[in-house]
């Protein structure tokens, strides 16, 4: 169940991240500036996911 | 731009978009907590409970039906007219027949409730069809319209937060509606969108929450993959596991009656409004009780029995229950769908999800007012502008009028007609299309406040009359529902006269405001 | 215990009201004015009969639907301050003492 668990508790989450995402995009003081945050926070997540499976955690 | 001013931007147009639509969600789901009793009024053919019986006579009742027309039910299920349900119904599950090709079927069959005899009513999908409305819309698939329904609460909760980040001054200063100065509308606005916000919240997010296995697929198939593998996690989160299945061994049941009483005993003074049996028959037979949850937001607690010993039975609880994720998700499922929830609250529910159309009312509304006022001041184009305002009437007061459609095909209709049901849903949105349609196809001619007054006198009567369609086609007039205190009935056609009479108030409001002559045919602001 | 707590409600947002300038101005035309420390006291018994009125509804009906009772009696007395505030913004005072009159009878025979 732990992972079935880590999907949901992730899911239920993923709105509320959504929801500061759109914030940020239009809060940021230039265009540039808002997608290279989208995009920082984006590499950081896709390697943490990346690192992740290339060690075998959980997934 | 300052963060603020971002945000009001942001806040602006993400309610603007999605606005009619979030306004549409937010009438039909309102409606979907009076499901029951909207589907009791549309079948008026339910003759009324006139002399007491006793609950074991009921199932007593309920179990000869049972014994002719479900011989060979898996499971069987008896809904006693007790608490909210206004019904005497039952229900057996027939499994899938491999060698005939039948799939495994629900059957339900509402039952006089005098008599027992079954009744016919008409075909009808009541109040179940406005409440799926609100997020498996109409004629679409389903799964775009769990996408669209999802997209427009997502905007909605970036709305809410951002509407809190502007209006935090609201908090500080408490909420003062100033009627009668220019921004009356902000503050009718704010009111709508700050007074009930705790609902606001979780019933976005508990909505978006609901749909996130259609929506939110990428982030279990990170994990399991995508095909066989996402099935896998559904199943391992929602599957209630059988845990004593059938033995093919027939074996004698206990009374139901007898069991009944000893669960009433039990139950603490609390109703039992169903009474289910799975496995019927068998050795493995098990008797569910369904008492009413005094407390909490469990809207039963059901007691279990072993169906041959009587003894009592615990079912293994599934272990996903105790996961707090899952038990996370199950809190706001419950809070969502507010079942649980007793007359006082459920109006309130039901309140508190009107006070969000009026919110998205009122903002598309209060858009159109702005852009007026900048127009008035720079003298652009107007064109933008006059389509939302169209759609905006169209919206705001011909749904509810293609809502009163649906009620009133319900009872128009002929009762044989092919295909009722379906022709019941598109009556509502044949006379939304004409409501949409009208102030395009008049509004060369009139201006924006008569349009409004004609299709608010319009809503005036067609919710007026629904009273007098209610006594002219059925049994169940308004005086004799009082008189017997049947409030279904009555609390229907009541509601129904509210909500002409609400009409009515915009309708001479709006007729007796001055218009203001510098925008008078680009529409003058409307002020209900 | 659930008008106690409906009127714990009511009691707190009157006193969160009065607690703002411009309202109390409304309320009370002829009242002289309130030192900050005078304002912020009002603002914190107004918040602690919130508070109260969650700890009452959680003993009473369990977190869940406590927390649910809470949503539903802030927003019912908040339409009523509302109304209230923009309409007869004198009775305000009045709801104040006999909202504090229901607390003290509901509490007492403890509905």
């Amino acid at each position: 169940m732990a992972q079935a668990e880590a999907v949901m508790i992730s899911m239920m989450l993923s709105f509320l991240f959504y929801a500061l995402a759109v914030i940020w995009a239009f809060s940021a003081k230039t265009a540039m500036l808002s997608w290279l945050g989208m995009v920082f926070t984006g590499l950081i997540a896709m390697s943490i996911w990346g690192v992740h499976s290339i060690t075998g955690g959980a997934a | 731009m300052s963060f603020r001013h971002s945000m009001t931007w942001l806040h602006t147009w993400s309610g603007l978009v999605l606005g009619w639509l979030l306004y549409f969600m937010f009438v039909t789901g309102s409606t979907g907590y009076f499901d029951e009793e909207i589907l009791r009024w549309m079948q008026p053919e339910i003759p009324l409970q006139e002399s007491s019986i006793s609950a074991s006579e009921f199932i007593e009742t309920a179990e000869r039906r049972l014994d002719q027309v479900a011989t060979n039910a898996t499971e069987t299920y008896i809904e006693l007219p007790l608490g909210r349900s206004p019904f005497f119904s039952i229900w057996w599950h027939e499994a899938a027949t491999p060698e005939t090709g039948a799939r495994g079927l629900w059957h339900n069959e509402k039952l006089n409730p005098n008599t027992g005899e079954p009744v016919i009513t008409r075909e009808t999908e009541g109040g179940e069809f406005l409440y799926r409305l609100h997020y498996a819309l109409h004629y679409i698939p389903g799964w775009l319209a769990y996408a669209l329904t999802s997209l427009a609460a997502m905007f909605t909760l970036v709305a809410i937060i951002s509407g809190v980040i502007i209006h935090r001054r609201i908090f500080k200063d408490f909420f003062s509606f100033r009627r009668h100065k220019q921004r009356s509308w902000l503050d009718l606005h704010n009111l709508f969108g700050v007074l009930p916000l705790p609902f606001h919240l979780m019933i976005t997010y508990s909505g978006l929450m609901l749909l996130m296995f259609s929506t939110m697929l990428p982030v279990p198939a990170s994990s399991y993959g995508v095909g066989e593998g996402l099935r896998a996690i559904y199943d391992e989160v929602f599957t209630e596991h059988d845990s004593r299945s059938a033995t093919g061994i027939s074996a004698n049941s206990m009374s139901t009656v007898s069991l009944y009483n000893d669960a009433l005993k039990r139950s603490d003074g609390g109703l039992i409004n169903y009474v289910a049996i799975k496995h019927p028959g068998d050795k493995n037979a098990v008797i569910e009780m369904g008492v009413l949850a005094n407390e909490g937001i469990e809207q039963h607690k059901p007691i279990h029995y072993d169906g041959v010993s009587g003894e009592l039975y615990d079912p293994e609880e599934d272990a996903s229950k105790h996961s707090s994720a899952k038990s996370f998700y199950d809190t706001m499922e419950i809070l969502h769908e507010g079942l649980f929830a007793r007359p006082l609250l459920r109006w309130l529910y039901f309140l508190s999800g009107l006070m969000g159309a009026g919110m998205m009312a009122t903002g598309s509304l209060l858009w159109a007012v702005n852009r007026r006022k900048k127009h008035t001041m720079s003298g652009g184009g107007v064109r933008g502008l006059a389509l939302v305002d169209r759609l905006n009437l169209g919206t705001i007061v011909g749904l509810p009028i293609a809502i009163a459609a649906y009620f009133w095909a319900n009872r128009l209709l002929p009762v044989d007609l092919a295909s009722r049901a379906h022709w019941e849903m598109n009556s509502l949105f044949i006379v939304w299309g004409i409501a949409l349609l009208h102030p395009f196809l008049r509004w060369k001619k009139t201006s924006l406040k008569s349009l409004w007054c004609e299709q608010l006198m319009f809503a005036t009567m067609v919710y007026a009359f629904i009273p007098v369609l209610n006594a002219a086609t059925s049994e169940h007039h308004l005086g004799k529902a009082l008189l017997q205190g049947d409030w279904v009935m009555a609390g229907f056609d009541l509601f129904m006269l509210v909500l002409a009479m609400c009409f009515a108030i915009a309708f001479n409001k709006l007729r007796r405001r001055i218009p203001n002559p510098s925008v008078e045919n680009s529409a003058a602001g409307v002020k209900v | 215990m659930m008008i106690s707590s409906f009127s714990l409600c009511l009691l707190g947002l009157c006193l969160l009201s009065l607690a703002t300038k411009r309202n109390r101005k409304n309320a009370l035309p002829n009242f002289k004015k309130l030192t900050t420390l005078q304002t912020r006291i009002l603002k914190c018994v107004g918040f602690s009969c919130l508070i109260t009125s969650a700890l009452v509804l959680a003993e009473a009906k369990g977190l869940s639907l406590g927390l649910v009772y809470l949503g539903a009696w802030v927003t019912l007395a908040a339409l009523t301050q509302a109304l209230l505030l923009s309409y007869q913004p004198r009775g305000v005072p009045s709801l104040l003492v006999a909202s504090l009159a229901a607390v003290i009878i509901s509490v007492a025979l403890r509905i």
